[in-house]
């Protein structure tokens, strides 16, 4: 074959993964607004969340709940309310009939203790939580930080950690909290049945109270195919 | 130094004679030139519209100018009549007088492969508007570098340049945005010249890898994991996935994973090996482009 033949198929095949098939929005999107609640990173994100999900329907049973309209099965990018949206709800599975322990969300809306707006990448919330949920419908929150490994540094910054951290005290998740859900058991993902900050990138040195104190864990290298690294 | 032309017959119907070599071509050029310059005995290139899109064209026939007609008055149109005495109102000048003529060539070639504009823009030093090169060669008739003359005629592909080229400007706009800069900060070259385009398309993989290529990865082993996870949902399997808001179309996981299986299984044979391959094996040719590219900046599209 000649290699402009090559090099011009080349070129379509890469045209055809670069744009989303439905919206024709980049799939890399550049981070325009770097500081913004939304970010590019959705798709890392998603990753987290299902991976979480998956993980836990090992011991637990996990079920997809429709949204409604034009998110009855569709995710929004970025953080939204939660009336409409799709989630999962989690199930013991040794209790008959089998009880709810609580809903996985991702990326809503919840209102503080100082009533103001705070969305996680993941938050599991109680069974019975509502359409506009509250800081005390949190058992847990997970953040994901995607770090892309051509970039200057892929290791968690501590502006991002002190974001997450402040999530947690906005959502009184702090280690003085009485917990809102039930303990609920990760298979592979052993370990991280806490607060967590998930990224593919690397940690910053820290001693395990730093971590304890803001009642955090963080799972580094946190990827497809690697073996993650628990920190606190 | 004798000019060498390109006549592009894409407007009116060329004529070719049947037979032996040389064939005599005679193609219709109107311009509003009084005098086009073309003289007997210049090399010219004969170009046309390729079938099914106007947005490419092809070169067919190269050869030498026997002889141009005198140039006879294009009589307007009634749709051109109408329009000057509209302008002759409003004091507006009219269009221009046309004026026709017919070229005669005989052609010493015809080119049957590597003969596409678009094929062959990244080799070209009269192209430098990628994103429209039939445009630079839109007019019945234009002259051309000799270098350029001669990398058609031969069928000549600058390959690292074309796929360097041909694939950065596959990417979406803000992708080539960010890499341009990426580039500016990595080869220490704001004016994006004198760069090695072997080193530069290394450069753009490692880019289209992680930050496209990573993507499709997650995209598939998300869509594995759901699979793996609700295994009787078969439409969750096929239609979750992202919505920017309600009046944007919804993006399947499972789609654009299936994509993304198709690319890495085409590539399964390695196209930067297979580029690098060809540059290596091609380093006569490839360094005669180098020096005539030397001060052109990379290819990259950023205004639109």
């Amino acid at each position: 074959m000649d290699i402009l033949d090559l090099i011009n198929d080349g070129a379509e095949q890469l045209k055809n993964v670069v744009e989303w098939h439905g919206s024709g929005m980049p799939i890399a999107e550049v981070d325009l607004k770097p500081h913004s609640e939304s970010s590019p990173d959705y798709i890392y994100e998603f990753y987290c969340l299902i991976r979480i999900v998956n993980d836990l329907n090992h011991f637990q049973r996990v079920y997809f709940e429709e949204g409604t309209g034009p998110f009855r099965i569709s995710f929004p990018r970025s953080p939204a309310n939660k009336k409409g949206k799709p989630y999962f709800l989690v199930y013991d599975r040794a209790s008959d009939p089998p009880k709810k322990l609580f809903q996985i969300c991702a990326g809503v809306k919840i209102r503080t203790i100082h009533d103001m707006n705070r969305a996680p990448d993941i938050s599991f919330q109680t069974a019975e939580a509502p359409e506009n949920p509250k800081w005390d419908h949190v058992g847990f929150i997970f953040d994901a930080k995607n770090k892309r490994a051509d970039s200057n540094s892929n290791q968690l910054g501590q502006n991002e950690f002190s974001y997450v951290t402040q999530m947690i005290r906005d959502l009184k998740l702090d280690a003085s909290s009485a917990p809102r859900i039930a303990m609920f058991r990760f298979q592979e993902l052993a370990g991280l049945e806490a607060n967590c900050i998930l990224t593919n990138g690397s940690c910053f040195a820290a001693p395990k109270a730093y971590f304890e104190e803001n009642n955090i864990k963080i799972a580094a290298q946190f990827d497809k195919g690697l073996p993650f690294e628990i920190f606190g | 130094m004798e000019k060498i032309w390109v006549f592009n017959g894409a407007y009116s119907d060329t004529r070719i004679s049947e037979g032996k070599t040389p064939r005599r071509v005679e193609v219709d050029i109107e311009t509003t030139r009084a005098n086009i310059g073309v003289m007997p005995s210049n090399q010219c290139l004969i170009a046309d519209k390729t079938p099914h899109t106007s947005r490419d064209f092809n070169f067919n026939y190269f050869g030498s100018v026997t002889e141009i007609s005198s140039p006879v008055s294009v009589p307007f149109s009634d749709k051109e009549k109408t329009e000057n005495s509209e302008r002759a109102k409003t004091g507006q000048a009219p269009h221009p007088q046309k004026f026709r003529y017919t070229i005669y060539v005989d052609a010493n070639g015809e080119l049957q492969t590597r003969n596409k504009l678009s094929d062959l823009s990244f080799s070209l030093l009269s192209v430098d508007r990628y994103e429209h090169p039939y445009r630079q060669f839109a007019k019945q008739v234009r002259t051309l570098e000799e270098e350029d003359y001669s990398t058609i005629v031969k069928g000549l592909i600058y390959v690292a340049r074309t796929a360097f080229g041909k694939l950065v400007n596959a990417l979406p706009l803000q992708n080539r945005l960010e890499f341009r800069l990426l580039v500016i900060q990595h080869f220490n070259s704001d004016t994006l010249t004198d760069i090695d385009y072997v080193e530069a398309l290394d450069f753009l993989y490692n880019y289209i890898d992680q930050r496209i290529l990573s993507q499709g990865r997650l995209l598939i082993e998300t869509d594995r994991l759901i699979q793996e996870t609700f295994p009787d949902d078969k439409a969750l399997q096929r239609q979750v996935g992202f919505r920017l808001s309600e009046d944007i179309p919804a993006d399947s996981i499972r789609i654009q994973a299936d994509r993304f299986r198709a690319l890495f299984e085409a590539d399964s044979q390695n196209l930067i090996h297979q580029i690098k391959e060809s540059v290596q094996q091609n380093k006569k040719i490839e360094s005669r482009f180098q020096k005539l590219f030397s001060r052109r900046p990379l290819p990259i599209i950023v205004d639109k």
